[in-house]
């Protein structure tokens, strides 16, 4: 039966190399393609220490040097990590079928067993592609060595979904069975306990190791106090795994190698023991998943008011537009989403409490602040989808609703918009308040002028932001067959090229938005500081945003034209 | 009030719709049948404005889809065969949020009105992922019936309700009809086409095959005999 399944694998596989290439027919997916090898070529080939033999024999000894404590570094994450997926809340359910799935196999003569088993394996396609991806993009050592690294980080990979998968399933039985008590939280414990552990051993030894001076000698510290006693026993299967991506010669990969198939068949044989709870309800874990959405995508709702306004029965249209996707936005957050912040949290946090014995906490807090409103103009517009490239899997009833394409779009932009905005402003009102005490050397009159800056930044926020939004959602408008609706995301080297384009698009075009409006405040900033003899920064802030939003109003109105003539049929969704 | 002239939809190579033409006059239901593939969706989802016809023009009330895009489609009302709702709207803010779309004033007794007659009360707070999917089907249907429009598609209209939502849904569209809305109802169900249409069009491989009553068109297949079903097999060539 296993190898119908294989089979079954196979075409799948084939299949879709089939409609890839067939897609090819398409300039844009052409385009895309051609794109996203050239930048896989780039990185694996030309940057390839392996073809300098200088270059790569300075990267080999780098590697060497650094391949111990990275060892330590990741067998630790590893553990932090194992100990979290079992704080963490479940993602959703533990083995993924899709529709299709469900309905052919699951009422087929097939065990669960090899079902649990074919879906473990179909996995392995995956984590190999990314395992080679970053490997290409990594590069640690010589373009003839990098097989090592390659199937090292293949097995470390292996051995996590597997570990998931188990956790996931453990979970999933207690919870079928209603149990509870000491069978719920001895797991829990026992990691948690052996992450504590780890870390009361550092932390105790902290002060030596931190008086060590060179980072080698600390390393070499750290290794002598994790390789003796109980921690040397916790932190084994997890540095068994990472040995083995790190070798830096063919003899110390076999050697490492037994080690971390032990842990990975320790880890099998734990699943197919642990996979009563999917013997039992196998279909309903399964269906769960394999939804449309997501069982960890699933909006809620709070209370009967939980909308951001009331909206009233007439007035714009592109209110309404805003009301519903900010509304789709608070019914996805939820208490889950941010507990699963909880790691990034605790890590900014050490960070910080390490920054600010230095430099005080204001000056860490306000150090954040800048980075986040950053992220938030730059990055937020790309990461925040409520907008047309989440609506484009329902462009057949937007098109049937009596509004115009540009009215539409508007809409759609303004929602985000409305969002990062509150968020930068935030953030830019908490860095000028916390930035008094910055020591920025030759930027120091910034911090002087910091009320001035504040409101130039409160000013420019919205027109970066918007005008990012713009190109977005541009790109959605114009080739709408490149966008993933809903949660899912495309996935090959089309798809790879096609986001380069995406990022490269909307930062040419921001550049290019920016030009007129920057030359603009330039000769209003110039003439003032002619006349007066004082350099201003609001003004000129205030022109770049009018003149940016002016440029994304003329954009609006031509791809609303667009939008208009865009044809359902023609929008092939993504993958 | 729906006129459609000529119409051809082609989609690259394949013609799905070819040179169709129907006329719909206020307070007549037309029942727009054919075998799978013939065209069906495709005319109706053209004359909502969501694909754009290749050839031939499309009119709502005197306005044109393409010319006119949104006059025409303030008139009109589209239900998908399959009920397409935002996953993260209860069934009140998919009112509220059709009712702004359409300006619709009167929205609050409107939609207390429908939710009763379409037997969704105490829905109201409820995200279309807790629906079964006849009461999607029945959502769909209120936000469609909301702005009391003059021209009303349906695809495959009573596809997922069960008995009593079935007959609930055939008395919607005949009290629609009967109030004066032209309604053109696209379905496989030939004894749900025949009990409440007053004229019926037959489409198959995209083109008209048959137009007309009842009694018309069971003149025009002469000898196939009374049932629509006999008429249809006979009109499409299918009945051996």
């Amino acid at each position: 039966m296993l190898s119908t399944l294989a089979s079954l694998t196979y075409w799948q596989v084939k299949n879709r190399i089939r409609v890839r290439l067939a897609r090819l027919k398409q300039p844009r997916y052409l385009v895309g393609s051609i794109a996203g090898i050239a930048y896989i070529g780039y990185f694996a080939v030309l940057r390839n220490p392996g073809f300098s033999r200088g270059r790569g024999a300075t990267t080999a000894a780098n590697f060497a040097s650094a391949a111990g404590p990275l060892e330590l570094g990741a067998a630790t994450l590893l553990l932090m990590l194992a100990a979290l997926v079992w704080i963490l809340p479940a993602a959703g359910s533990p083995v993924r079928f899709s529709p299709s799935e469900v309905q052919f196999l699951f009422p087929a003569p097939i065990t669960r067993r090899q079902l649990l088993q074919y879906r473990l394996l179909r996995a392995q396609l995956g984590l190999l592609f990314g395992s080679a991806m970053a490997t290409l993009f990594m590069r640690p050592t010589s373009f003839s060595n990098s097989w090592k690294f390659l199937t090292g980080l293949w097995l470390i990979l292996m051995t996590c979904r597997i570990y998931f998968t188990g956790v996931s399933l453990y979970r999933e039985g207690l919870r079928q069975r209603g149990i509870a008590g000491i069978s719920k939280w001895a797991p829990v414990a026992i990691v948690c306990g052996a992450a504590a552990i780890v870390t009361a051993t550092i932390y105790g030894n902290w002060s030596w190791l931190s008086t060590t001076g060179a980072p080698r000698a600390f390393f070499d510290g750290l290794d002598r106090v994790v390789s003796s006693g109980p921690v040397a026993w916790i932190l084994w299967p997890f540095r068994a795994l990472t040995r083995v991506p790190l070798a830096v010669t063919t003899t110390a990969y076999l050697i490492a190698l037994p080690g971390a198939l032990v842990v990975l068949l320790i880890n099998y044989l734990w699943v197919l023991r642990a996979d009563t709870a999917f013997e039992e309800n196998a279909a309903l874990i399964a269906e769960k998943r394999s939804e449309d959405t997501p069982a960890r995508t699933q909006p809620r709702v709070r209370g009967a008011a939980a909308t951001p306004f009331a909206l009233a029965p007439t007035g714009r249209l592109e209110t309404a537009i805003v009301w519903k996707n900010l509304i789709m936005l608070g019914r996805y957050a939820s208490l889950r989403v941010l507990i699963r912040l909880v790691p990034m949290v605790i890590s900014l946090g050490i960070f910080a409490s390490f920054a600010s014995r230095r430099s005080g906490i204001a000056t860490v807090a306000g150090f954040f602040c800048l980075l986040f409103i950053a992220i938030t103009v730059l990055v937020g517009p790309m990461v925040a989808r409520n907008d047309l490239r989440r609506d484009l899997g329902n462009l057949a009833m937007l098109k049937a609703w009596p509004m115009s394409g540009a009215t539409l779009l508007r809409g759609e932009i303004l929602a985000p918009a409305v969002m990062l905005t509150s968020i930068a402003w935030l953030f830019i009102l908490g860095a000028a308040s916390l930035a008094g005490n910055l020591s920025v050397g030759v930027l120091q009159s910034l911090v002087q002028d910091r009320l001035s800056y504040m409101i130039a930044a409160l000013l420019l926020a919205p027109g970066i932001i918007l005008t990012e939004l713009t190109v977005l959602n541009g790109l959605a408008v114009l080739f709408p067959a490149w966008i993933s609706t809903g949660a899912s995301r495309s996935r090959g080297v089309d798809a790879l090229g096609q986001r380069l384009f995406t990022t490269a698009g909307v930062l040419v075009t921001l550049v290019f938005a920016l030009a007129p409006a920057t030359m603009a405040a330039g000769v209003v900033a110039g003439g003032i500081y002619f006349v007066s003899g004082v350099l201003v920064v609001v003004i000129p802030a205030a022109i770049i945003t009018s003149v940016l939003i002016l440029e994304c109003f003329v954009v609006v109105e031509m791809l609303g034209r667009v939008l208009d003539r865009t044809d359902v049929s023609a929008v092939s969704p993504a993958e | 009030m729906i006129d459609v002239a000529r119409l051809t939809k082609t989609y690259g190579d394949f013609t799905a719709v070819k040179d169709f033409s129907f006329h719909v006059a206020a307070g007549e239901i037309v029942g727009l049948i054919g075998p799978n593939g013939a065209g069906k969706t495709s005319t109706l989802r053209s004359i909502a404005g969501i694909h754009a016809p290749t050839a031939g023009a499309i009119t709502i009330d005197g306005q044109n889809i393409v010319a006119n895009p949104v006059e025409a489609k303030q008139q009109l009302a589209f239900i998908a065969d399959e009920p397409q709702l935002f996953e993260y709207l209860t069934v009140t803010e998919h009112l509220r949020l059709v009712s702004r779309i359409y300006q619709v004033a009167d929205m609050e007794p409107r939609a207390r009105t429908l939710l009763t007659e379409l037997e969704l009360t105490g829905k109201e707070n409820a995200l279309p992922g807790e629906l079964s999917r006849g009461m999607k089907q029945k959502v769909a249907i209120a936000c469609a019936l909301i702005h009391d429009p003059k021209a009303l598609l349906f695809d495959e209209p009573l596809t997922g309700l069960d008995p009593l939502g079935i007959r609930k849904m055939k008395q919607t569209i005949v009290a629609r009809g009967s109030s004066g809305a032209a309604i053109v109802v696209s379905s496989h169900l030939l004894h749900l086409v025949e009990e409440i249409c007053t004229r019926i069009v037959i489409i198959d491989r995209g083109v008209k095959v048959g137009d007309g009553t009842m009694a018309e068109l069971s003149a025009q297949a002469a000898g196939a005999g009374s049932s629509l079903e006999q008429i249809f097999l006979a009109v499409t060539g299918r009945e051996s």
